[in-house]
């Protein structure tokens, strides 16, 4: 695997692994905790508890009085109880006091924390006025981070479906559609929208795939090279009904030298660039190869302007 | 020779696109360099790729590939996760090594997808 790759990966993982753990210390308790828990009072007895358990499923029940968390009993109590006959007790008599707790303000990471220097598999959740709200296990724990790991592929589900409409709504005059799209400098998480977006009003057409490819493959490098190299800029779709025009007009800072940049293989992009898979210094002797017709403007200091032609109607390569 | 018949040679699980799993492959293309993916010929081609970024499923849905393979035990981020399902491109996920994946693919008859 290339070094570019291996990086990437590396990358990609600590993305993955910080992405987590942002998530864990931005969630408090209090986003995690389940809310109506279960308890019982010091004056019922422990047969009352192990129906509570029975009934809810749980492992443990905290005991309250005042709304004070005063005990609490497990489930190994329980069965202790049962073993020696003493299911009848009130639970004041055999719960565990000094209970250890947690405030609903402070963050998962601390909870966990707190779970695994007690070697306790569940926490009662108090206010900051010390009034039971909640129980924290680590089920519940482990259920909220896969959620908000979803939600984040459904967000970028969400964004992909809306692909911007151009920046000007087409102008369909009876011979020319134009769409417009900004493109801003580093904009990485959108690179290939506006390709994407012209590539399926083509398919609408009935254009020809493999001339849609060209076009596609095109746009995508001019519309890369504007986010990787220049300070942002605009790229215009003019399509006729026998071919298209693209334009890639940036802000700056041009090219000094442009038959160099044309070289395969030349590149000016960063190391950051590049682990993203970019950078290859192909882009513009790509969109040479797939156009028909390809222009390009520039000077140190000065914008860059590129514009390329497709024909719809195949000749002869 | 379909996405499905890919997956198994290459023992690969699929993160997302199950319903894709039926389609076409005529063709390969293994790289970690975004560039030679975009200089590729063929349409309905597979992407075998260490290349963990939806910037991958970008260049593949734009150029027609039909199914991204992560090799060597990656896992695709949860943004590429998202794009890959509006566009209804599978992706899966193979421990297998780039190389071995591409033998394993060539001992099915499947060819390199010919550059432009």
């Amino acid at each position: 695997m290339s070094d570019a790759a291996t990086i990437q990966t590396l990358h990609t993982d600590a993305q993955n692994i910080s992405i987590v753990s942002e998530l864990m210390y931005q969630l408090k308790v209090r986003d995690v905790m389940t809310s109506n828990v279960a308890t019982a009072s010091p004056h019922q007895r422990l047969r009352d508890v192990q129906h509570i358990m029975r009934d809810r499923k749980i492992s443990g029940v905290p005991i309250v009085e005042n709304q004070r968390v005063v005990g609490i009993v497990s489930l190994d109590d329980i069965i202790r109880a049962l073993d020696k006959g003493e299911i009848e007790l009130p639970v004041a008599e055999r719960m565990t006091r000094n209970v250890a707790t947690i405030g609903d303000h402070v963050s998962v990471v601390k909870a966990i924390d707190e779970m695994e220097k007690r070697g306790f598999g569940r926490l009662p959740v108090l206010n900051k006025e010390g009034h039971l709200v909640g129980i924290i296990t680590h089920w519940d724990i482990v259920r909220k981070l896969i959620v908000m790991l979803q939600e984040v592929a459904l967000q970028a589900e969400q964004r992909e479906r809306s692909l911007a409409p151009p920046a000007t709504a087409p102008t369909d005059h009876s011979e020319v559609t134009i769409l417009e799209f900004p493109v801003e400098k580093d904009d990485f998480e959108n690179a290939g929208r506006a390709s994407s977006a012209v590539k399926k009003h083509l398919q609408q057409r009935g254009v020809d795939p493999a001339i849609i490819r060209r076009v596609a493959v095109a746009m995508y490098e001019a519309e890369i090279n504007v986010i990787i190299h220049s300070l942002g800029g605009v790229m215009t779709a003019r399509i006729y009904p026998e071919r298209i025009d693209v334009t890639a007009l940036d802000r700056g800072p041009g090219i000094p030298d442009i038959e160099l940049a044309m070289k395969e293989g030349y590149s000016t992009a960063s190391d950051r660039v590049r682990e993203m898979g970019f950078g290859a210094g192909m882009g513009l002797a790509n969109i040479k190869r797939c156009a028909d017709r390809f222009e390009i403007e520039s000077a140190a200091g000065a914008p860059t302007r590129i514009a390329f032609t497709v024909s719809f109607i195949p000749a002869p390569r | 020779m379909t996405v499905r018949d890919c997956l198994k040679r290459l023992e690969a699980e699929v993160v997302v696109g199950e319903e894709g799993l039926d389609r076409s492959v005529e063709s390969v293309a293994a790289s970690d360099l975004l560039s030679d993916v975009l200089a590729t010929h063929k349409h309905n081609f597979l992407l075998l790729t260490g290349l963990c970024t939806p910037q991958v499923v970008r260049t593949a849905e734009l150029m027609g590939g039909v199914a991204i393979v992560f090799c060597r035990g990656k896992y695709p981020p949860q943004d590429a996760i998202g794009m890959a399902k509006v566009h209804g491109i599978p992706l899966l996920c193979t421990r297998l090594q780039l190389f071995e994946a591409c033998c394993r693919l060539a001992g099915l008859g499947l060819e390199q997808a010919p550059p432009a």
